[in-house]
């Protein structure tokens, strides 16, 4: 089959590869027909993570399943499925409880298993013909009717529409309150499009990127260009000098400054500043626990400086980590179903498969346009 | 009052082993780029490969033979052995050094990229497909750490009696 391969640091390409196939009797094999390039595909491509050169990327997948494996009951040929990007297990102590991105037993060491995705396991990408889903029967979300025509829209659900979902979950976002949202990319805009389905009384989207936040500004948020690095005062105006009541983090490790440099704090702190005392932030960026090729000597060890006295001062608390797809895919189909939400809206490029590598290069550059790309293989 | 052993299983018992030498790492990391004293850099070290000396032996004389048996895959466990044996003889050339030789933080370093890969291939490999075989990885982390306990001794007395 067709796959894009991770060669190493901004060195991809499609190569023929061994076909997947079942290889437990719990595995499902889909036959991918949407699979998208992830801001988090970007920090491999780029070589800031444990990659191994030979690894197939893609964890954004969605497909007509193939085949089904002997211990297949609920998933059947000719189904059309969403594949969350987090592999669970279903029967660990955290899958029990809806923590599928910390499943303990598909991934041994770490919690948590992805596709194509460094230290999440030995699983392959979807960037490719063909995928080995395993525990098929919990990991599939059998799409509704009317998948083919919306496609686009359900391949979403994978990861970003979910992940910014989530964001607004961490940070706790009830009906009329207000949120900031530090970062216009595709993870950021759905957790925008999260809290305006939540009935958030103001959602500010801070970004430097003029494409973006006018694709903020569509969803009904107040676009906060921090170009000229006056964010800050801007969101405390809006809020009347206390603060928002919520922020979320959808930038990660690698955030930038107005002069592109890397400044691994700069989300953080900024929130701790623009979120009011005794709110609560919500962390989906990636963070990693070591980054050798960093320029900052802290966040080489996967440290930040962060305000913490300001934070404590302030009473607000936190809360991090990856999306538990499942925990809310389904929810979010039927509001795809039932057309509240259209989330391709965020698509700017739709690729044949050979043309992800010159896919990851634009993508890489943010060049203008490039907000979300999604490949047909 | 007896203290039960909290280790899900022998998967579980060995990487926590993994965990802790990977954060010994990154502070090794560190300390070398803060320009640490030497014998501060030394202590370090030697904890790193006392840790791994104990792990490696844990390994081969439990965990190995019982998942070798059952798993299939003679070449990967014997892949696995040759990356102890590497592994050993870089820790001897570590042990051998002095801290303020010019090659010390690089071999360290050496050590933890050899461990690095040795730890991602288990995790992915050995260790997911000894918890998908007819092995008893609960009953064998008992021995395991019984072992453990004993090896460490002199340098961890455990406080509590527990059921080992």
């Amino acid at each position: 089959m067709k796959a894009l391969v991770y060669n190493g640091p901004h060195d991809v390409s499609v190569d023929n590869v061994p076909d997947a196939k079942i290889e437990r009797s719990t595995d499902v094999l889909v036959k991918v027909t949407s699979t998208n390039i992830c801001g988090s595909d970007l920090h491999m491509y780029e070589g800031r993570t444990g990659m191994e050169p030979g690894r197939i990327l893609g964890h954004e997948n969605l497909g007509v399943v193939i085949e089904v494996g002997a211990a297949v009951d609920r998933v059947k040929v000719g189904d059309r499925v969403c594949l969350p990007f987090n592999i669970g297990c279903g029967f660990c102590a955290n899958c029990e409880k809806g923590l599928s991105g910390f499943c303990l037993t598909v991934n041994p060491g770490t919690a948590g298993g992805a596709y194509g995705f460094a230290g999440m396991g030995p699983y392959s990408g979807g960037q490719a013909e063909l995928l080995r889903v395993p525990y098929g029967d919990f990991n599939c979300l059998v799409l509704p009717r009317d998948s083919q025509e919306k496609e686009n829209d359900y391949v979403m659900l994978s990861d970003i529409f979910p992940t910014g979902y989530h964001a607004t979950e961490l940070a706790g976002v009830q009906p009329g309150e207000s949120v900031v949202i530090y970062g216009a990319g595709p993870v950021g805009l759905m957790a925008a499009c999260s809290a305006v389905l939540k009935g958030a009384s103001q959602v500010m989207v801070v970004d430097t990127h003029k494409d973006r936040l006018q694709l903020a500004e569509k969803l009904g948020a107040i676009a906060i260009d921090n170009t000229e690095g006056d964010g800050i005062e801007r969101i405390m105006e809006l809020t009347g000098g206390q603060g928002a009541d919520r922020g979320c983090e959808c930038v990660g490790f690698q955030c930038c400054n107005m002069h592109r440099e890397e400044v691994p704090n700069l989300t953080m702190n900024s929130l701790v500043q623009t979120v009011k005392a005794t709110g609560r932030i919500g962390v989906v960026g990636v963070f990693i626990p070591e980054d050798p090729h960093a320029q900052d000597k802290l966040a080489k060890k996967g440290q930040i400086a962060f305000d913490f006295g300001q934070f404590w001062i302030k009473g607000q608390s936190i809360g991090t980590g990856q999306a538990n797809v499942k925990a809310y895919n389904r929810r979010l189909s039927r509001l795809i179903e039932h057309d509240k939400v259209k989330p391709s809206w965020i698509v700017s490029h739709e690729l044949p498969l050979e043309r992800a590598p010159e896919a990851y290069k634009s993508f890489d550059k943010r060049e203008k346009g490039w907000t979300k790309v999604i490949l047909k293989p | 009052m007896k203290q039960p052993v909290a280790y899900e299983d022998a998967v579980d018992l060995l990487d926590a082993d993994h965990i802790a030498v990977k954060k010994m790492f990154i502070d090794y990391g560190a300390l070398c780029e803060d320009g640490a004293a030497a014998d501060h850099k030394r202590a370090l070290a030697e904890r790193i490969c006392q840790a791994l000396t104990v792990h490696a032996q844990l390994e081969e004389e439990l965990f190995y033979p019982e998942v070798r048996k059952v798993i299939g895959a003679d070449d990967l466990m014997d892949e696995a052995l040759d990356e102890h044996a590497h592994a050993k003889n870089v820790i001897a050339r570590i042990r051998a050094m002095k801290a303020t030789d010019a090659a010390y933080d690089a071999t360290v370093t050496e050590l933890g990229a050899l461990i690095d890969r040795h730890v991602l291939e288990e995790r992915e490999q050995m260790f997911l497909k000894a918890r998908q075989a007819p092995l008893d990885l609960r009953g064998l982390a008992l021995p395991l750490l019984k072992r453990k306990r004993k090896l460490t001794q002199k340098t961890t007395p455990p406080t509590s009696k527990e059921t080992a």
